[in-house]
């Protein structure tokens, strides 16, 4: 079972972002923007960061951990890591038919 | 920066506040941090879906109370001045718009902040029975700045309630109360009597009645607890062992 991040409206890539920057392991907010400038190679203010996260922790995405210090980390939960397997394997067969088009290798 | 986190709801303050500005200390924040935390705050306000807590309904009745108070003042002003034959009909308004205003600091608030509320009240019992007495300069000035004095005082205290801080709790005075006084009153009795053009009311206490409506607006918004609902407390979600 998985989520649609379709659901997330404007929030659903920074949501994939923050998913797959989590998929690596539990991160604080902090860690997460930098990885997820390294990923996705623009970056991602505060207030889209943290209005994602208040949206998937609703949804049973990720959870918060104990804090340490002020800040906050995050981790998967099992619902996410199925949601984000299911959009990462989606996205699989898009770029996978685009290419075999460019190739002339599919219709 | 903090100011502009001000800007999101109580709830989602509680809640993500802490974290989001020990985010801000790891890095200077860059101008385009400012417009996405304001972004961040209108998508909230548009989607409401990642609040932390939905603000209950009632927490919004202090603040539905004072906009309908303050747009009670305006519009018993407005007609005051322009429909003549109904001036005493509707002057009834603004005995009803004030029980409003104070109704909108209700229980809890009301009980905290009970001797400027005493003292307020005092001044407007002081201020009818001023009114009542032979008409001189020196008791109508007297009389003048003591109603001021509470209207001002009644407008800090529901701009405390809506969480506006000093600098805008001030500027709402001076915009609201001060100046209009100021440039109103000495134009109305220039020359030692009230002029018969009433217009003058309109530049002095209308812009008191629009405050009342702009601090009425954001308790409706932001929410306020009352006593008849218990403070809302943070949510904090299930923290599972890592």
């Amino acid at each position: 079972m998985n989520q649609s991040l379709g659901e997330l409206g404007r929030f659903a890539e920074p949501s994939l972002y923050i998913l797959v920057s989590l998929s690596g392991g539990p991160k604080h907010g902090y860690a997460i923007m930098t990885d997820v400038e390294e990923i996705s190679g623009s970056p991602m203010g505060p207030g889209t960061l943290y209005g994602a996260l208040a949206r998937l922790e609703r949804r049973g995405l990720i959870e918060a951990l104990e804090p340490e210090d002020r800040r906050r980390p995050y981790r998967l939960t099992a619902l996410g890591a199925t949601t984000v397997r299911a959009q990462l394997d989606s996205l699989k067969g898009f770029i996978r038919t685009g290419l075999a088009r460019l190739d002339g290798k599919a219709p | 920066m903090s100011r502009l986190i001000r800007l999101y709801p109580r709830p989602w303050r509680d809640r993500y506040e802490e974290e989001f500005l020990a985010l801000l200390e790891e890095r200077p924040p860059t101008m385009g941090d400012l417009l996405d935390t304001v972004r961040g705050r209108l998508r909230l306000h548009l989607n409401p879906q990642g609040q932390a807590e939905p603000t209950p309904w009632t927490h919004r009745i202090p603040g539905l109370l004072a906009l309908i108070a303050g747009a009670m003042w305006s519009v018993a002003f407005i007609a005051f001045v322009f429909w003549h034959d109904k001036a005493w009909e509707l002057a009834g308004l603004i005995p009803v718009s004030m029980l409003l205003m104070f109704l909108s600091l209700p229980g809890d608030y009301m009980a905290a902040h009970g001797r400027q509320i005493a003292i307020a009240l005092g001044v407007v019992g002081l201020c009818i029975v001023v009114a009542n007495l032979p008409y001189s300069p020196s008791i109508a000035i007297a009389g003048v700045a003591g109603y001021l004095i509470a209207l001002g005082g009644l407008l800090t205290l529901a701009a405390i309630r809506a969480e506006i801080g000093p600098s805008g709790r001030w500027t709402l005075l001076v915009l609201a109360v001060l100046l209009p006084a100021a440039i109103g009153f000495p134009v109305a009795f220039g020359l030692g009597n009230i002029s018969e053009d009433e217009t003058w009311l309109l530049g002095v206490l209308l812009p008191y009645g629009f405050a009342w409506v702009l601090v009425g607006l954001r308790l409706a918004i932001r929410g306020s607890a009352t006593l008849v609902d218990p403070p809302l407390n943070p949510i904090e979600p299930e923290v599972r062992a890592a």
